[in-house]
């Protein structure tokens, strides 16, 4: 592999400057220790798999595994899948269940592939939204027999409801919060839920009371934590062994780790057959992913004859002025982002070369759907590349973008070797896209 | 000066309608007077938000309109003063007409601060607390002496109608102190500008000179509109000597004053300094206010100049009234041209610009590019504004310049000796039977 | 922190990193929180500029913020956090007829809300921008009081901030007058997620405010005016050398 991916080579396909790679080489071969933090971004690409398989293996060869320092981290961390017992919680005697991913979802309810779906309940989501091609998930949604959607702003998803149950904020509902770091907080409720709206665990265990199964939703909050942590028993995990419940509920804890600073992987044993770490993966061969190759995207590359039709990449990438489609109606936060309107990002000389000025209206089309938007003139697009903020809204009574939605262009191809790994959804590959622009 | 009843006709009756005529614009004042009461107390209710002004432009028509009428008031002084002082015998009839609509001008000019101000009844505070480095301090201060000034000259020159001699050094010491005074009026006042750094478009020395022969220049023509129309309509009339130093002031106030501001174009273009630029660049033709470039160089300009100057144009009926007007119209394109671009482009420019200070969710929060727009609220009380100049006028006119049983008054009248002053014609305007005289 | 140097006023100065600024905005919202902005209000700006930018150069790059200077791929950006600049020559003191904006001994500018008449003099005096006015009723969202929520006056009885906006007068960043009058830093500098911002005493010659003003580089905005302000920006260094 060394000798095919020379750095001319791997200029050419990834437009970087040779003496930058080389630099980067260097770097990486030399510094240590070296920890490589990734976002989500790398994985919005059909071959997101492989990007997080290389820099694993680039850690791995480089020795940056299991040392203070080192590894590789999105920015979702905490230990939280050992500490609190779900999986004995969710369900005490192991009986199996299904459990549909997102990318299926639609699949599930227009073709009953891999199963008939006719109904659904959905919470703590923006499916119709935030999910990719638009246009399948309202078919799909519209499609449903029975659709519940639990929000508590009237979303695109919501909007779609049959029926919509008020939900009420996290200040008025006890949880927990463990995420991107060590600690644990708890979060107790701080106000009872406002007007009609509850919490979803009560308007579960509501459900559950007219469906007969009540008994299994019965208890509180509290009570649900104390057993997910299993706080004052002995077969507690290590990470919460001699937790207290006064502990939890009036101070930060921080998770007992061993060693501290927690280093994953510091014993240097690793979950796989061989309990190594593997380069040559066996169960990726009929994928023919076995080392970590580079492969093309599956639509945005030139070599796609796709690309004559429709020669722009689209992103929809995160504006810091929203979380998704969370906080956009926010006075303030409008205020700084525009007033909310979104708008197309887009080289000035691929606008001068459709004829298109600053601020003027386009149309953003392939063949999966199409979008109007204002277009922003900005040299931070690369030629050849439009962005769109992702997350503003597209529902009766708002509309962040004058007609359709980003997501309107982008599509749900998963990858079948992405399936591989339980009870890890395949990822939606919303960068990788293409487009075409014109004035509208 | 003797009265001399010789030659001059005594007009019967005012030509055009009379006392009828008079109380219709009595009426038409106090309605302009009212709309302006009513806009006033609307703006109290609202705030300045009931302005287009905001953060960016955030002085308007109040304040260009303030400047206006202290030039007004400063010239109708300087050129009454300069009567006295400079000797200029056939000029003298006009000083009361002068000295009475300075006071008015600047009675109209003081009040119109009120509504300009956010805090009216705090007025008080100015002279609790004055603070001796403000511009706006010395401005009170000069506009509150130059008052005094003016009434009392007012006064003298009134009495010294019927007690000629016994005033006579009075007059004159009146003047002396009148003239420094008029032009220090409009000097601080365009220190109010002229000193600020933050205002690239403002701050040059030219500024206090540019104020005051622009103040020589329109108020010189208000004067000149004014006995125009007591020719009209109080009975009296312009001898063509008068006419002739009005036309000379009015024309080289206006030569000088293009002198200047070409001496501001010259020195900016030549300079190129970026922030000097986007100011100028607004003006000239081409740029979004270039409407005020033609305003004062061709309408308030060379056209002025061309009925003042051109040998077959001055002789065209009315040619010293339409100049007269014409560059009163330029000198306010003027003030209006100053405060606004002063304001336009900030020197610290970056998007997303200034915060604005008031909230429209379908525009933004910050402007780049400032705007200014005045509303219903601004023209309206501007309109009683000059309402008002117009009912002290008339009242004061009518009260101090009503003939008298013991012959007329001065205005229009020759000194003893000189030719004899042109007929007059009810129903018209002056003709001219005597070969002497050869202008209008 | 604030603490005076041997006993006497301290200066108060603010220095901002603007290696570091990522223009998040962070610093301009919690402004907004603690000091109960009304809806249009923004004490506190982030400007999208160009690295060291001179102020008085040449135009922004678009009127949109995030737009970088420069051609693809040799792009240059920065943010510049504007607020209050705190002169200690400040022409907007000068101008005041009636010296309800005043200039405290610590270098804080502030002003009076109760002896402002609103004439809006030193926002024509301001070379900034930074003074907002209150041109109406205020609008607030959400509907309450947020932030630090009641009066507070300066030790001479002089009224330098208010939770709910009165009509008709001129306001702006206060250093956070009530914060660092008890010995906090301005909020701006405790939110900055990535310690931009550092608050402290000039005249301490062990504060991190005079090291940076002293040794660190940081400049002044607009120095050329002589307004002397008491915020200070270090200049960006760290360039990525552009090879090919």
């Amino acid at each position: 592999m060394a000798a095919k991916y020379t750095p001319e080579y791997t200029s050419k396909l990834t437009d970087v400057p040779v003496s930058q790679i080389v630099a980067l080489a260097q770097t990486w071969g030399t510094v240590k220790p070296l920890a490589v933090r990734v976002g989500f971004g790398l994985s919005h690409w059909y071959h997101g798999d492989l990007h997080m398989q290389a820099l694993l293996t680039l850690q791995a060869i480089t020795g940056n595994i299991g040392i203070h320092g080192g590894g590789v981290t999105t920015f979702a961390g905490g230990l939280t899948t050992t500490a609190f017992d779900l999986v004995h919680w969710w369900n005490p005697t192991g009986t199996p269940y299904p459990v549909l991913e997102p990318m299926n979802f639609c699949d599930a309810v227009l073709k009953d592939d891999p199963y008939p779906v006719r109904a659904a309940w959905f919470m703590i989501d923006n499916f119709a939204q935030q999910m990719s091609d638009r246009n399948k998930v309202v078919r799909a949604m519209k499609a449903l027999d029975f659709c519940v959607v639990s929000d508590y702003v009237l979303s695109a998803t919501a909007d779609l409801a049959d029926v919509v149950l008020p939900a009420c904020t996290y200040l008025e509902k006890t949880d927990l919060l463990s995420s991107n770091n060590f600690y644990l907080q708890y979060m107790p409720k701080i106000i009872d839920p406002l007007f009609e709206s509850k919490s979803d665990l009560d308007a579960i265990a509501l459900v559950a009371g007219k469906m007969g199964v009540g008994k299994y939703f019965d208890q509180q909050p509290d009570e649900y934590l104390r057993q997910i942590m299993h706080i004052g028993q002995s077969d507690a995990d290590p990470t919460v062994r001699g937790l207290t419940w006064e502990q939890l509920t009036t101070e930060a804890v921080h998770l007992n780790t061993d060693p501290i600073p927690y280093v994953p992987f510091f014993n240097k044993q690793f979950p796989t057959k061989s309990g190594k770490i593997e380069f040559y993966v066996e169960m990726l061969v009929p994928f023919g992913q076995e080392l970590c190759e580079h492969a093309e995207p599956i639509e945005a590359s030139p070599s796609n004859p796709l690309y004559k039709k429709y020669p722009l990449v689209f992103l929809s990438t995160h504006t810091r002025f929203r979380t998704h489609s969370q906080y956009a109606n926010l006075p303030w936060l409008l205020e700084v982002n525009n007033g909310g309107v979104g708008f197309l990002e887009i080289n000035p000389a691929d606008a001068s070369a459709r004829g298109i000025a600053d601020n003027e209206v386009v149309r953003v089309f392939n063949d999966r759907g199409e979008m109007k938007v204002r277009a922003r003139l900005t040299q931070a697009m690369k030629p050849g590349v439009v962005n769109c903020y992702q997350g503003g809204w597209d529902t009766i009574r708002v509309k962040h973008y004058i007609e359709g939605h980003p997501n309107n262009l982008t599509h749900q191809i998963a990858k079948p070797a992405q399936a591989l790994i339980p009870n890890f959804p395949s990822n939606a590959a919303y960068y990788d896209c293409l487009v075409q622009v014109q004035p509208a | 000066m003797a009265a001399s009843t010789a030659s001059v006709p005594v007009p019967a009756a005012r030509p055009g309608g009379g006392l009828r005529g008079v109380r219709l614009w009595y009426v038409l004042l106090a309605l302009a007077g009212l709309l302006g009461v009513v806009a006033w107390i609307y703006e109290l209710q609202h705030g300045l938000a009931a302005t287009g002004m905001r953060d960016v432009v955030s002085w308007g028509m109040y304040i260009f309109t303030f400047a206006f009428f202290i030039g007004l008031s400063a010239g109708g002084l300087i050129m009454a003063s300069s009567a006295e002082v400079f000797g200029i015998a056939d000029l003298k009839p006009l000083a009361r007409l002068g000295v009475l609509s300075a006071a008015a001008c600047v009675t109209v000019a003081a009040i119109m601060i009120l509504p300009d101000l956010g805090r009216p009844d705090r007025i008080l505070n100015i002279f609790i607390h004055p603070n001796w480095t403000s511009p706006l301090i010395w401005d009170i201060l000069i506009i509150s002496v130059y008052f005094t000034f003016s009434v009392v000259d007012l006064v003298v020159l009134q009495r010294h109608e019927s007690e000629p001699s016994r005033l006579r050094k009075a007059i004159r010491v009146l003047a002396y102190v009148g003239l420094p005074t008029a032009v220090l009026l409009h000097s601080v006042t365009a220190w109010i500008f002229g000193l600020q750094i933050a205002r690239t478009w403002w701050n040059t020395a030219l500024m206090a000179p540019l104020f005051v022969v622009s103040a020589i220049l329109s108020g010189t023509g208000l004067v000149t509109l004014l006995a125009l129309a007591a020719q009209r309509w109080g009975g009296f009339a312009l001898s063509a000597p008068t006419r002739r130093w009005l036309r000379g002031f009015i024309a080289i106030a206006l030569i000088v004053d293009l002198f200047f501001v070409g001496c501001e174009y010259v020195t900016v273009l030549w300079g190129n300094v970026p922030a000097d630029r986007s100011a100028l660049d607004l003006v000239l033709p081409g740029g979004a206010y270039a409407w005020t470039f033609w305003a004062e160089w061709m309408l308030g300009g060379v056209v002025p100049l061309a009925f003042l100057l051109a040998p077959r144009l001055r002789r065209v009926p009315g040619s010293l009234g339409l100049a007269a007007f014409l560059a009163i119209a330029g000198v306010y394109a003027f003030r209006i041209e100053l405060v606004v671009i002063g304001f336009i482009n900030p020197l610290t420019q970056f998007p997303p610009g200034n915060a604005i200070g008031t909230y429209n969710p379908a525009t933004s929060s910050f402007e780049l590019v400032g705007r200014y727009s005045p509303t219903w609220v601004e023209y309206s009380i501007i309109l009683g504004l000059f309402a008002l100049f117009g009912a002290i006028m008339t009242v004061g006119y009518r009260r101090l310049f009503t003939p008298s049983a013991a012959g007329h008054p001065d205005l229009g009248r020759a000194v003893p000796g000189a030719a004899p002053s042109v007929s007059r014609e009810p129903g018209g305007g002056a003709t001219s039977p005597s070969p002497a005289s050869d202008e209008q | 922190m604030t603490s005076a140097s041997a006993g006497g006023t301290p200066h108060h100065v603010m220095v901002i990193d603007t290696n570091r600024c990522v223009g998040c905005w962070t610093c301009a919202v919690a402004c907004k929180e603690i000091n109960n902005e009304p809806l249009g209000f923004w004490w506190n700006r982030i400007l999208t500029t160009a690295p060291n930018e001179s102020t008085t150069a040449a135009p922004p790059a678009s009127d949109n913020i995030d737009v970088p200077h420069g051609v693809y791929p040799d792009l240059e950006l920065a943010y510049l956090p504007v607020a209050c600049q705190h002169c200690n020559d400040a022409p907007c003191v000068k101008v005041c007829p009636v010296q309800a904006t005043f200039r405290r001994d610590d270098g804080t500018v502030l002003i009076d809300y109760e002896r402002c008449i609103g004439c809006r003099y030193c926002m024509a005096a301001c070379p900034y921008g930074v003074r907002i006015f209150n041109w109406g009723d205020a609008e607030y969202a959400p509907g309450g009081i947020v932030g630090y929520g009641r009066d507070y006056r300066t030790a001479d009885g002089r009224l330098v901030f208010t939770a709910e906006r009165p009509k008709g007068v001129v306001e702006k960043c206060t250093f956070c007058v009530e914060l660092i009058d008890t010995g906090q830093e301005p909020f701006c500098v405790q939110t900055c997620p990535i310690g931009a911002r550092v608050f402290g005493d000039l005249d301490d010659p062990g504060s991190e405010v005079s090291l940076l003003v002293n040794e660190g580089g940081a400049v002044q905005l607009h120095p050329e005016l002589g307004t002397d302000p008491n915020v200070y920006y270090v200049p960006v260094r760290r360039r990525v050398a552009r090879e090919t």
